[in-house]
Order: structure tokens, then C-alpha cells, then sequence
């Protein structure tokens, strides 16, 4: 499996990440806060994907984040489905005003069960924390339902810039440790299978010698 | 004769009475008193006259000939006949100028009928499938060009919702994609260009009367069916005309700039990374708004050939930015091949796009992929 992208740009590891969810949950807000961090509130809406990348540092190691957007309406789900994969985080945004786009939040990951790597790292984001006199879904209900599927969860402003950066930081964080504990394990020993815990498959070690490259 | 000057004058005038001259002469004026700089994304003056004559002369018969119609408006047609020509070419109007009054009374009546059979009943009586529909479709209404002031405007918000929605009803197999909205915008735009003069920026559309939006709306409505019929599979569940597209572009893209096409795939780029938006909206979100329309004068005289004719406008577009891509890694082509750098273009700048591409369909249209 690769990733496109030149392996001499100038990074430690490459992860790649999608943006998933019902359509105007505010996904492609959450991407340009992300990468420009800029906010529009009248934007068009996806059509196919939308790419975008940014770097950050972890432990002193430079990840750079290759963030697929996805078109939220399920007619689109045939044609986006086929970018999940190589994916190995997910970041699945509903809108905590809109029930509707929580109550999809199962379907998206039967989605990502069907097509993305098994071990793809998710994160369930509520996205427009800002309009709290709207909100319809319970933060504690949110959560709930992370435990019992065992997914991080974090809710979000795109318009207000709260906890954009953290959301990314924090799937990109386990990323790198799982990925990282993956290479020491394998450094040590390739005895063992997959299955126990939650592992990463390191799909694309560094290709030229020197730099220690990882791509997922 | 002069009966069929007149009939062509009130529709080109979307009005009762008016005499072709006045017509002729407006539209003149219009175009020589565009007030101060020269508009770079205007059809040249001198082109549009000479349009504008060739045009009439075929307007002006009892009988319209079609296949004349649409040789001449390909290369383009003045605002102020785009209406009439559009509907001609989908077929929307008749070919014989006596019916076209008939034809669009009970056109407009069906409509009407469509918005109480469809919209106008309570959600109760709605499906969970339309209800879906219709919740979408009015999530996009507000995402619809939102540069362009005119369709933020509230009368013209209801009019894309009724739209798309009694479209998505009517047309189950492919219903609403996202993307239709900014499909159906030229139409509305070009339309309501019939009742309001001069630019549109100043077009008070929240204070026409309701009857007369109505009117126009279902001008719009019939005439997006008529072209949303001629690229259905482009809709339809799993959208295979998109992926037809994407398919003939990468065969043709080998033979017509192979070095552009080896550089992709050295860099693993797919044109399925970033043409599925282009055959969606029809190519018309890599465009400046202003641009668009013209961009619809091609395609509607292209009839049911704008199938394989947006494949070569993707690959004429795509080609022109060939020596800047070719020096770029994945992730350069891919940020600029989403955002193209064509907000600055002029009115030329398509024409070339649009001739490249003529210039392909004539050399390759035996070798159909
Ligand atoms: N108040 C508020 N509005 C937001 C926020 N994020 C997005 N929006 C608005 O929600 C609407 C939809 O946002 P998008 O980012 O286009 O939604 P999307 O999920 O990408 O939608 P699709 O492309 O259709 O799948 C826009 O009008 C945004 O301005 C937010 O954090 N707070
Ligand atoms: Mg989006």
C-alpha cells in the first residue's frame, strides 16, 4: 500500500486521515481551521474529496497529516469510500444541534468497518459546541457511546476555533504511539500476531536509508 | 413575418408588446454603454453583434431550425437571447414560433400542478425518503454559490428548495445529488435576466411578485429537467456516467498529453481525486460564476453529446495547466487541481478551453474509448 507524496518532504511520519460524516456537520470547517485556520459560513459543499495537509510536532517528531474531506450525502458513499483506503485515523464529526447526524454516527462506522483497515484509529467529534442554545445531543450520551465502542471523543468548534487543534492533535498523538510501539515491537521481535490490543501495521517503512520514515 | 418579430420580441423582452426593433436596440445599448472598463468576462462586443444577427435571422422564422440554432450558439449567445435560444435548443420551446405563447401557459400551469401534488402537502404526507431529500436539499440552499449575492436572497432560497425538490421527486432514479444546486443556477440566473435589467447585483428579486416567480421558476424547472436528462447516469445511484467520464478521460489523457499523464501516476494521482467534482457540476465550479452561462450556451447546443463533450472540456482544462502541474509533487497538483487558479479568467480564456476541446471531439471522435 502507499501514500502519494514525496518522501523527501521534510517529516517524520505521514498519516493519513479522513474526515467522515452527515452532510453540513461542518466537516470542511473543521479541515480550513485545521490547516489555514480559517472559518467561512457559507461554503460550498463537498463534492467527492477534498484534500489538505498540515505538520505538528509530537515528542519532537514532525507528522504531517494527509486529510482526506468527504462528501457528507450517502449517494456520495460508493465514490468516497474508496479513498478510506490507507487511512489510519478517522475522524467522524456529527453536529450536537442536529439528533439526526448522532443518531447516523453508527452507520458511519459500519461504514468504516466495511472499508477502511481494521485497526483505523477513530474519533467522534460533536462539532458547533458553539451554539449551546441549540444543542440537542448530551455531551455524557456522546461519551457513553464512545466507551461502549471504545472511540476517543472530543467536541469541537470550527467557528470559534475550540478544540480544533486538540481534536487533530489527539488522533494524530495515538497514531504516532501506536505507530511507535509498532516499530519497537517489531524491532523486537515479529513473533507475534495481530489481535491483541489495538495494533498498527507500519504499511510502508522508510524506503531510503538515513531518515526513519513511517507511512501508513 | 412581422408577426413572428413580434412573438420573438416579447419573449426575448419577457414582456406582452414589444417591437423586435426595440429589442435590437436595447440590447445595442446595453452593450456599448457598459459603462466605463471593458468587461473581461463579456462576449467581445463586435462577436456579439455579429451572434446577435446570425441568431435573429434564424429566430425570425416561422419554423426554427434547430440544428442552425445550435451551430450558431455554440460559439456563444448575447445575455439578452440566451433565454429564448436555451429553451429552443431543450426543447422546452417549439420550433414553431405560433405555439411558443400555448406551449409555455401550459407548461407553467404543470408546474404549478407539480408544486401541490409535491411540495405544497404537509410532511406528514411526505415519505422518509423525500422528507431526506428535502432536509438535504435545504442544507445546500444556502451553500449555493455563496459569492454570488443574488441566490442567498430569501425569494430565490425558496425557489432552488421547490426545485430540486419537485425534480428530485419527479426523477426517483437519480432524485438530488448534491451538486444539482449549483447546476441549476445558470438557469435561474439567465431567467430572471428576463424581468430584470442591467446587472444583477441590483436585481431585487425579494419584491417580484409571487405569480411571476412562480412563472420563471418553472421556465427553470422544465428546462434543468430537459438537461439533467441528457446526463442522467451522471445521478443516478452509484453514478456511473461519472465514472464513464473518468474512464474515457484517463484513455484520452494518455494519447493527448501522455508526459502530464505519466507524471500523475509517477506521483500517484488519480483523476478520480478530484474529477468526480468536475463531471458533477458539470465543470462549472473550476469557473468564475460569471463565466458559466457561456460555458451552458456550449453545452445545451452540444444536445445529447454534452456527455462526452464535458470530457473534453475536463481534459482542455486540465491540460492548460500541464507545464505547472509537471513541475509539481502529489500534493501541489492536488491542492491546485482543486482550487484552480481560474478565478482571474476572462471571457477568452474559456473560449480557448472550448476550442481546444471542439479540436478533440474532431480528432477523436471515431476512436470512442
Ligand atoms: N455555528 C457553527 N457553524 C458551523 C461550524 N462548523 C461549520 N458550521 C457551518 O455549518 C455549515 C456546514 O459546514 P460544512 O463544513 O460545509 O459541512 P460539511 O460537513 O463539510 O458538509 P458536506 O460537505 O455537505 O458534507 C456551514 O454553513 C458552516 O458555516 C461550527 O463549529 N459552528
Ligand atoms: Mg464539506
Amino acid at each position: 500500500m502507499t501514500i502519494p507524496g514525496k518522501p523527501d518532504d521534510d517529516f517524520d511520519y505521514l498519516f493519513k486521515v479522513v474526515l467522515i460524516g452527515d452532510s453540513a456537520v461542518g466537516k470542511s470547517q473543521l479541515l480550513s481551521r485545521f490547516t489555514r485556520n480559517e472559518f467561512m459560513l457559507q461554503s460550498k459543499s463537498t463534492i467527492g474529496v477534498e484534500f489538505a495537509t498540515r505538520s505538528i510536532q509530537v515528542d519532537g517528531k514532525t507528522i504531517k497529516a494527509q486529510i482526506w474531506d468527504t462528501a457528507g450525502q450517502e449517494r456520495y458513499r460508493a465514490i468516497t469510500s474508496a479513498y478510506y483506503r490507507g487511512a489510519v485515523g478517522a475522524l467522524l464529526v456529527y453536529d450536537i444541534t442536529k439528533q439526526a447526524t448522532f443518531d447516523n454516527v453508527g452507520r458511519w462506522l459500519k461504514e468504516l468497518r466495511d472499508h477502511a483497515d481494521s485497526n483505523i484509529v477513530i474519533m467522534l467529534v460533536g462539532n458547533k459546541s458553539d451554539l449551546r442554545h441549540l444543542r440537542s445531543v448530551q455531551a455524557e450520551d456522546a461519551k457513553t457511546f464512545c466507551e461502549k465502542e471504545t472511540l476517543s471523543f472530543i467536541e469541537t468548534s470550527a467557528l470559534d476555533a475550540t478544540n480544533v487543534e486538540e481534536a487533530f492533535e489527539n488522533i494524530l498523538t495515538q497514531i504516532y504511539k501506536i505507530v511507535s510501539q509498532k516499530t519497537l515491537q517489531a524491532d523486537d521481535a515479529q513473533a507475534k500476531g495481530p489481535g491483541e490490543g489495538q495494533t498498527i501495521v507500519v504499511t510502508q517503512p522508510a524506503e531510503e536509508g538515513g531518515k526513519k520514515k513511517s507511512c501508513c | 413575418m412581422w408577426e413572428n418579430a413580434r412573438r420573438l420580441a416579447a419573449f426575448v423582452a419577457g414582456e406582452d408588446a414589444v417591437a423586435e426593433a426595440k429589442v435590437r436596440r436595447e440590447a445595442a445599448s446595453t452593450s456599448t454603454s457598459a459603462s466605463a472598463p471593458v468587461d473581461s468576462l463579456a462576449m467581445p462586443r463586435e462577436w456579439s453583434e455579429r451572434q446577435r444577427d446570425k441568431l435573429l435571422e434564424i429566430l425570425n422564422k416561422s419554423v426554427v431550425d434547430i440544428e442552425k440554432l445550435q451551430q450558431i450558439s455554440w460559439g456563444g449567445i448575447p445575455q439578452d437571447l440566451r433565454p429564448i435560444c436555451w429553451q429552443l435548443m431543450l426543447g422546452y420551446l417549439p420550433r414553431q414560433t405560433s405555439s411558443w405563447q400555448d406551449v409555455v401557459n401550459c407548461k407553467r400551469k404543470a408546474y404549478r400542478e407539480l408544486l401541490k401534488t409535491h411540495y405544497e402537502v404537509s410532511n406528514s404526507r411526505k415519505s422518509e425518503e423525500e422528507l431526506g431529500t428535502l432536509r438535504q436539499i435545504a442544507i445546500d440552499a444556502p451553500r449555493t454559490e455563496p459569492k454570488v449575492k443574488l441566490f442567498g436572497k430569501s425569494a430565490l432560497q425558496r425557489s432552488l428548495i421547490r426545485i430540486l425538490y419537485i425534480r428530485a421527486c419527479t426523477h426517483p432514479s437519480s432524485g438530488y445529488v448534491q451538486g444539482l444546486n449549483d447546476v441549476l443556477t445558470p438557469f435561474l440566473h439567465v431567467f430572471l435576466s428576463r424581468v430584470f435589467p442591467g446587472d444583477m447585483g441590483t436585481w431585487d428579486v425579494d419584491s417580484i411578485h409571487d405569480d411571476k416567480l412562480i412563472d420563471i421558476e418553472g421556465d427553470c424547472y422544465w428546462c434543468f429537467c430537459k438537461l439533467m436528462d441528457r446526463v442522467e447516469d451522471m445521478y443516478t445511484r452509484e453514478q456511473p456516467g461519472i465514472r464513464r467520464c473518468v474512464r474515457e478521460m484517463e484513455t484520452l489523457l494518455k494519447r493527448i498529453d501522455g508526459d502530464l499523464q505519466s507524471h500523475m501516476e509517477k506521483e500517484g494521482l488519480e483523476l478520480l481525486h478530484f474529477t468526480v467534482r468536475w463531471f458533477n457540476c458539470l465543470i462549472m465550479r473550476e469557473l468564475p460564476f460569471a463565466l458559466v452561462c457561456r460555458l451552458w450556451d456550449t453545452y445545451i447546443a452540444e444536445g445529447d453529446n454534452i456527455k462526452s463533450f464535458v470530457v473534453f472540456v475536463a481534459l482542455a482544462l486540465l491540460v492548460s495547466f500541464s507545464e505547472k502541474l509537471q513541475g509539481m509533487d502529489f500534493q501541489g497538483m492536488i491542492i491546485m487541481l482543486q482550487k484552480l487558479p481560474t478565478t482571474g479568467w476572462t471571457y477568452k480564456d474559456l473560449e480557448l478551453i472550448l476550442s481546444e476541446a471542439f479540436l478533440w471531439t474532431q480528432i477523436f471522435q471515431d476512436t470512442k474509448p
